[in-house]
C-alpha cells in the first residue's frame, strides 16, 4: 500500500528517511541483558523441585516457564516497526520548482513567414521555410523552459492567444504544430501582439515577465502603434525582446524593432538562418537562466505503511499467544 | 490537523474490545497450572504460585495493545499542516474530459465544467474534448478566461473524429497528465449520454471521477466503478474537489515533508518504545 494516490509516478529508487533508526534494531538485546527482570507483584517462587515436576507433567507448563510462544511475532514485529521508523521511501519523479517567470512567445504568422529563404549551414542549395525553422527552434526553446510558465501568441493582422500561460511547457511547444501561416491575416500588426501580451501578463501573478516576439517584417497594420504598445508593456514590467527573423532583415525594420525593444526593457536580436536563431534562443536563455539541475527536487513516496501493518499483525498474534497460554 | 487515512482508525475498535475483554476477565494464572491443584491450594495462593512460576502478568499484553494502538494511529497518519509550504509547478492538475456526442447539446457539461473551474480557480486545469477520439482543447492552466472561452466554443460538429468513445478521452487525459509530470492528477469525465465504447485501462495513477446528471446515474453506476472512477451527481461536485484536495495534501507531504508536521514517525517511535518492553525478561523460576 503506497501512501496516497501516487502509485503511478514511482520509479525504482529506494531510500530511508531516517537510516539511523535502524541502529535501534539491537536495542532488545540491551533490554534483555541490562533491564531487571519483571517480577509480578505478589508472586510466589515455587521450590526448584516443584518447577521440575511441573515441567515434566505438562508441556503447557513448559511453555509457561520458557515464555517462548510469542517470541517469533515479537521479533518480527520489532523489526517491522523499526523499519517503519526508518522511513522507507520510494521515489524518483522530478518535481518542478516554479521559477516565478512568465514567458510569452509571439510568432508572426503573416504570409511572408512561408518564404523559403532559410539556409542551413553547409547546405546552401537547400532552403527551408521560415515558419518551419521557427517552429523547430521556438519549440525547442519552449520545451526547455521547465519551471517557467510559458504561453504562445500567434499574430498577423490579428493576434490570438494560442496557448495560455502554462507550466506544461511540452504542451505549449506542441501547439506550435497547430499554427498556420496566414490564418490570422496576411499583414503584421506588431502593436496588437505586444498589446495582447501586455494584457495577459499584466494580470499574471507578480514575477519576472518576458515577451519574445519573432517577426520577419515591418509593422504594417493595426491601430495600436507598436511603440505605444511597447510603452504599455514597459509600464507593466514586461521585458520585450524582438527577433528579426528573415534571410535579409531590412535595416529600416531592424532599427524600428530595436527601438521597440529598447523602450520595453528588452533587446533586439537578428537571426538570418537556423543556426543564428538557435544562438539568439541561447542568448535569451542566458538572460533568464533556469534553476541548476542539482537543485532538482525529487518526489519521495513513503512506504512505511506496509511495515506498520505487518507490525500490527504481529502485535495481534503476540497478544493472542500470550492470552492463550495465560 | 488532518488525518491522511482516517479509515485506519476503525482498527482501534478491536484493540479497544481486547482491552475491555482482558480488563474484565479473571486474573491470569489462576487456572494456569497443570494438575488438580484446586483441591490442595486455595485460589489466591494458586494464582501467586502461577505468577511466580511463569513470571507472567498482563503487563506484556497491555504493552502489546498499546503498541498496536500507536501503530494504528501511525497508519492513520495525522499531520499538522504549516503555512508557507513550498509549491511545485507539477504538484497537481486536473483534466476535464468533455464528451462531444454527435447531435447532443453540450450545454449541461459546459455548466458543470464552469462550476468546477470556478470552485477552484487556482488549480491548473486542462480541457480535453472527446468524441471518436480525445483532443487537447486547453493545456493545464489557471487562465480562467481562456478556459471559459474555449468551453464556450466547444461543439460536437467541431470534433475532427466523430463517434462515441468517452474512454478514449480518459486515456488521452491520462497521457496529458503524464506528459506534464503531474503528481496529484485528477480526470473528470463529463459524459453526454450513457456509457459507450471500450473501457479505459487503469494504472495511470490519477484520480478519476464521472459527473453525471440524475437521468444517467443508473447507466453509469456500474460502469464508473469498472473504470475505477467515483460517480458523482452533478448537483454536488464537492466529492470531486475533496478527493483532489486530499491528493494534493498527500502529494505535498511526499514532495515537501517540511510542509507539515507528520506525526507518523513520532507515533511509530511510541509504538517502538512499548514494543521494547516486550523484550524484558521475566523473573521465571
Amino acid at each position: 500500500m503506497v501512501d496516497g494516490a501516487l502509485g503511478g509516478l514511482i520509479e525504482p529508487a529506494i531510500g530511508l528517511a531516517r537510516p539511523w533508526a535502524l541502529l535501534f534494531i539491537v536495542l532488545p538485546l540491551a533490554v534483555m541483558r541490562l533491564a531487571p527482570p519483571s517480577s509480578p507483584p505478589g508472586a510466589l517462587s515455587p521450590p526448584p523441585g516443584v518447577v521440575g515436576w511441573l515441567f515434566a507433567a505438562s508441556g503447557r507448563a513448559a511453555r509457561l516457564v520458557a515464555g517462548a510462544p510469542g517470541a517469533l511475532p515479537r521479533l518480527l514485529g520489532w523489526i517491522s516497526v523499526i523499519v517503519a521508523l526508518a522511513g522507507p521511501e520510494l521515489g524518483g519523479a522530478a518535481l518542478v520548482s516554479p521559477s516565478g517567470r512568465d514567458v510569452l512567445f509571439a510568432i508572426d504568422l503573416s504570409a511572408s513567414m512561408s518564404e523559403q529563404d532559410m539556409v542551413t549551414e553547409g547546405q546552401p542549395e537547400s532552403r527551408s521555410e521560415r515558419m518551419a525553422v521557427a517552429r523547430e527552434e521556438v519549440g525547442r526553446f519552449l520545451a526547455s523552459r521547465e519551471g517557467d510558465r510559458v504561453g504562445l501568441i500567434g499574430f498577423a493582422t490579428d493576434a490570438y492567444l494560442i496557448s495560455p500561460l502554462t507550466h506544461d511547457v511540452s504542451a505549449a511547444a506542441a501547439m506550435l504544430d497547430e499554427l498556420t501561416v496566414g490564418l490570422p491575416g496576411r499583414r503584421t500588426d506588431l502593436g496588437q501582439a505586444i498589446g495582447l501580451a501586455a494584457q495577459i501578463l499584466r494580470t499574471a501573478p507578480k514575477g519576472e515577465r518576458m515577451l519574445i516576439v519573432l517577426t520577419d517584417g515591418e509593422a504594417n497594420a493595426g491601430d495600436l502603434g507598436a511603440l505605444d504598445a511597447a510603452d504599455i508593456a514597459a509600464a507593466a514590467g514586461i521585458s520585450t525582446h524582438l527577433i528579426g527573423f528573415a534571410g535579409e532583415v531590412e535595416p529600416k525594420n531592424a532599427a524600428f524593432m530595436r527601438e521597440i525593444a529598447e523602450r520595453a526593457n528588452g533587446a533586439y536580436h537578428e537571426a538570418r538562418d537556423p543556426e543564428s536563431l538557435a544562438a539568439v534562443a541561447a542568448e535569451i536563455e542566458a538572460l533568464a537562466p533556469l534553476a541548476a539541475p542539482e537543485a532538482e527536487v525529487r518526489l519521495k513516496v513513503g512506504w512505511s505503511a506496509p511495515f506498520l501493518g505487518f507490525g500490527l499483525l504481529c502485535a495481534g498474534v503476540f497478544v493472542w499467544l500470550e492470552r492463550r497460554d495465560a | 490537523m488532518s488525518i491522511v487515512a482516517p479509515l485506519a482508525l476503525l482498527l482501534l475498535i478491536p484493540v479497544a474490545a481486547a482491552i475491555l475483554l482482558f480488563r474484565n476477565s479473571g486474573p491470569l494464572g489462576s487456572s494456569g497450572l497443570p494438575g488438580d491443584w484446586e483441591r490442595l491450594i486455595d485460589a489466591p495462593l494458586r494464582r501467586r504460585l502461577a505468577l511466580g512460576l511463569a513470571g507472567r502478568d498482563r503487563t506484556r499484553i497491555w504493552l502489546a495493545l498499546a503498541a498496536a494502538a500507536f501503530l494504528i494511529l501511525a497508519l492513520a497518519r495525522p499531520v499538522l499542516e504549516r503555512d508557507g509550504a513550498p509549491d511545485y509547478a507539477n504538484l497537481a492538475g486536473r483534466v476535464l474530459v468533455i464528451e462531444m456526442a454527435p447531435g447532443v447539446d453540450p450545454a449541461p457539461q459546459r455548466r458543470i465544467a464552469e462550476r468546477l473551474i470556478d470552485a477552484w480557480p487556482d488549480m491548473p486545469t486542462a480541457i480535453v474534448a472527446v468524441a471518436g477520439a480525445g483532443f487537447d482543447v486547453a493545456p493545464l492552466t489557471t487562465d480562467r478566461a481562456h478556459l471559459l472561452r474555449y468551453l464556450k466554443a466547444l461543439a460536437p460538429h467541431l470534433m475532427p473524429e466523430r463517434g462515441r468513445r468517452p474512454g478514449a478521452g480518459v486515456v488521452h487525459a491520462e497521457a496529458l497528465l503524464a506528459r506534464a509530470g503531474v503528481i496529484a492528477g485528477q480526470i473528470v469525465l463529463l459524459p453526454a449520454l450513457a456509457p459507450a465504447g471500450p473501457r479505459p485501462g487503469g494504472g495511470g495513477g490519477a484520480l478519476r471521477a464521472v459527473i453525471v446528471p440524475d437521468a444517467l446515474r443508473d447507466d453509469w453506476g456500474n460502469e464508473a466503478a469498472a473504470w475505477g472512477a467515483a460517480l458523482v451527481e452533478e448537483g454536488d461536485v464537492t466529492p470531486v474537489l475533496t478527493a483532489l484536495k486530499d491528493a494534493c495534501r498527500d502529494a505535498r507531504l511526499s514532495a515537501a515533508p517540511g510542509s507539515a508536521l507528520d506525526l507518523r514517525s513520532w507515533l511509530t517511535g511510541a509504538a517502538a518504545l512499548c514494543w521494547l518492553g516486550l523484550f524484558r525478561r521475566r523473573s521465571a523460576a
